[in-house]
């Protein structure tokens, strides 16, 4: 790269779509603590956090070339990592689950706008007021893209009981912020 | 101390024509060797004889004190050798470090785990550390060369053998190749052949010129400037012979040969030294 | 999700940093999260907090994944030196399967002539592969590999030994699914294995490629003028009086590879150093 600023996300991901290694490297750099810190919070297992990391890095270099997006590169790399987390902690999912998995992280990106409150403190004074058990799936479905499937598969509930305990945090949240 | 090359009376033939006439060498270990010569002078061909890659017609050559026509000996001597081509050609479909990964093989670098990280040292050494995952037919004619050059340095042979080793690098590149080159000259041998005085008056501690298969000149490169000592003017006359002189930076003509009493001499350079010997003008003493 | 933020709002260092090692919890935590998803800045800041050097062990670890050779290279060495390129391997699938189809696709249209021209033909395939092992003895590096210590030799004989065992089997199946004793079929066999021996073993020091072309070519020929002179007799006779299906051929053939064979034991190390320019 002989631009004189910093390359952008989009133009490292098309360099590594290149096969440049030094590209890869710099996306490594800007990305992997975040995306490992973020983990952390998910998984109390150190070593799964970091096979998931690696292997999701590794998914990275191998298809580069898939990306689609404008500027959502964290989104997708974090997207690659949270469903290599999961298919470490369960086995892989039968085929037509998995092709359902494969919607990308732009549902969550709607409602997260929605949620952008989140950094103007009331919100968060709103969701500190839910219980536990409806906060995880906020976070689940909102702020990590996961469907109701594999939020149930990580948070270790059923599917439905996912999908009721989102209506009631929503119903929660509009009631506190009212 | 035994040589590193040695040769006597080293002769090749093409037929009727003559690449290396009845040549005589010793390179010494350590440091770097030039060899100067114009096209069709038998660089390639005395480079490719104590390569062990083409056997001589005539007379003796040692590599490492081992005799490079008996097999063994000859197997034993590649070992410790390292080879650059005149003109490498690589498979496109294959990444640069496919290419590398697949000489290093040759080179009976049997462990997986070693061999990669030789593979990643050389392939660093010449600057491709960020390309090596691309495919050579993505690679400029400058990045495929450093991919051979790459080549030739893994294992860190006792004696490198390059065949025009700059060709295709633009100056950039040509200075971190000569830190390389340089590097390895404290530890082993480097023999190059090269067009450019430049190179050779960069970082070479011998030179030899090589015209017509025979050796001309052996010496440093300072001696051979000094060779066109009180050959180099200043050409004021105004008609001037376009093979003897030319227009220099500074606007003035430089002339090399015989200068007329009491012309105003400059001092010589590398090619000087070299275009009098090629133009036949002097000869070595 | 841009990279942009809203209302020049950043994670205050303090916070991204308790947020890395895990001890920042609740809201806190998830207003830091949910921004570094979209703030290039903080996670620029949150990057440059980890040190250097386990940054660069944890990329180290990274690229030992990463560098290997391409899926191609990564197979087993026997395999990767005998096989050389992709291309090659394919080239040396599709002649074993043209070897069985093209005959037995010309049978079905007319017996006769395709069971001759098979007769023919059929050495001159193993004979070519095995010229091609020495042409492709160089690639895919080309005169990189001129100078290194693996004796070429031994590659050119995993080169031939990979196109012979795809040619040879796939000849032999075509033999006995054409029409006519398979016995008289199978005539060329030992003397293709003659001409791949003999075409070995010049090949250490000439060009081994005119002298196949004359072999094949006038084994060819002996056929050709065997089965028109018995082009009235029925299938099995006429194959069966060729001269090359005679047993002095067969014994010749055999002697001819026996003394190539041995010469090859005695002077395999001559390869690539040599006359050649």
């Amino acid at each position: 790269m002989d631009e004189r600023r910093e390359p952008t996300d989009d133009e490292l991901l098309a360099a590594v779509a290149d096969h440049d290694r030094g590209a890869l490297q710099e996306l490594h750099r800007r990305h992997e603590p975040w995306v490992r810190a973020r983990l952390t919070r998910r998984c109390a297992d150190p070593q799964a956090v970091e096979e998931a990391v690696q292997d999701a890095f590794l998914t990275v270099w191998q298809t580069a070339g898939r990306y689609q997006g404008a500027g959502e590169v964290g989104a997708w790399i974090w997207g690659i990592a949270i469903r290599k987390l999961l298919h470490r902690l369960r086995p892989r999912k039968p085929l037509l689950e998995r092709l359902r998995a494969q919607r990308h992280v732009d549902v969550a990106s709607a409602e997260e706008q929605v949620l952008v409150g989140i950094e103007h403190g009331r919100l968060g004074a709103a969701l500190d007021g839910l219980s536990p058990e409806l906060r995880a799936v906020v976070q689940a479905t909102v702020l990590d893209g996961l469907t109701t499937n594999e939020a149930a598969r990580l948070l270790g509930i059923p599917s439905g009981t996912v999908k009721t305990r989102m209506l009631r945090a929503r119903r929660d949240l509009r009631e506190a912020l009212a | 101390m035994s040589a590193v090359v040695a040769t006597r009376g080293l002769t090749r033939r093409f037929g009727r024509h003559v690449a290396v006439a009845d040549l005589d060498l010793r390179i010494d270990r350590g440091g770097v060797v030039g060899l100067l010569g114009p096209n069709g002078s038998g660089k390639t061909t005395l480079l490719r004889m104590l390569a062990t890659v083409l056997s001589p017609s005539a007379g003796e050559v040692e590599v490492f004190g081992l005799d490079p026509t008996r097999s063994d000996e000859r197997t034993a001597i590649r070992r410790r050798l390292g080879y650059l081509p005149q003109e490498p050609t690589l498979y496109a479909g294959f990444t640069a470090f496919d290419v590398v990964d697949y000489v290093a093989v040759l080179k009976e670098m049997t462990d997986r785990a070693v061999r990669q990280d030789e593979v990643r040292r050389v392939l660093g050494a010449v600057g491709l550390t960020d390309a090596m995952h691309k495919k050579v037919r993505t690679l400029s004619g400058g990045m495929r060369q450093r991919v051979a050059i790459a080549c030739a340095l893994l294992g860190t042979p006792d004696l490198l053998v390059l065949d025009e080793p700059a060709s295709g690098l633009d100056p950039d590149q040509r200075l971190q190749l000569r830190s390389v080159l340089s590097a390895h000259g404290q530890s082993g041998t480097v023999l190059l052949s090269t067009h450019h005085t430049t190179e050779v008056a960069a970082f070479c501690q011998r030179v030899l010129v090589l015209l017509d298969g025979t050796v001309r000149f052996d010496g440093t490169p300072a001696e051979l400037a000094h060779l066109a000592e009180g050959h180099v003017w200043v050409d004021r006359s105004g008609t001037h012979d376009p093979t003897r002189s030319w227009v220099s930076a500074d606007g003035t003509v430089r002339a090399i040969g015989s200068p007329p009493a009491g012309a105003e001499l400059l001092e010589p350079t590398i090619d000087d030294g070299y275009l009098l010997l090629a133009r036949g003008l002097t000869v070595a003493g | 999700m841009s990279t942009q933020h809203t209302g020049g709002w950043h994670a205050a260092h303090d916070d991204l940093l308790a947020y890395r090692e895990g001890h920042l919890h609740g809201a806190a935590a998830d207003s830091v999260e949910a921004h570094l998803l979209r703030c290039a800045d903080c996670r620029a800041a949150l990057a440059t907090s980890v040190p250097a050097e386990e940054q660069a062990a944890r990329w180290d670890r990274l690229a030992v994944a990463i560098d290997r050779p391409s899926r191609w290279s990564r197979r087993s060495t026997w395999l990767r030196l005998a096989a050389g390129t992709p291309e090659l391997a394919t080239a040396a699938v599709s002649l074993a399967v043209a070897f069985v189809v093209v005959p037995l696709a010309a049978a079905a249209l007319d017996p006769r002539p395709a069971t001759a021209w098979f007769l023919a033909l059929a050495p001159a395939l193993p004979v070519a592969g095995t010229v091609l092992g020495y042409r492709a003895v160089a690639d895919p590096v080309g005169a990189l590999a001129e100078a290194t210590p693996l004796h070429s030799f031994r590659i050119v004989l995993m080169r031939v030994a990979v196109l012979l065992g795809a040619l040879l089997p796939a000849g032999v199946v075509a033999s006995l699914l054409l029409p006519g004793s398979a016995v008289h079929l199978l005539g060329w066999v030992l003397p293709a294995l003659a001409g791949s021996s003999l075409v070995l073993a010049v090949g250490t020091r000439y060009d081994p490629i005119w002298m196949a072309v004359a072999l094949c070519g006038a084994w060819a020929a002996t056929v050709a003028v065997g089965m028109d002179r018995r082009r009235l007799a029925p299938l099995g006779e006429a194959l069966d009086g060729l001269v090359v299906n005679t047993f002095a051929v067969q014994a010749v053939a055999v002697a001819v590879a026996a003394v190539a064979v041995l010469h090859l034991s005695r002077h395999r190390d001559e390869l690539a150093y040599g006359a050649s320019a």
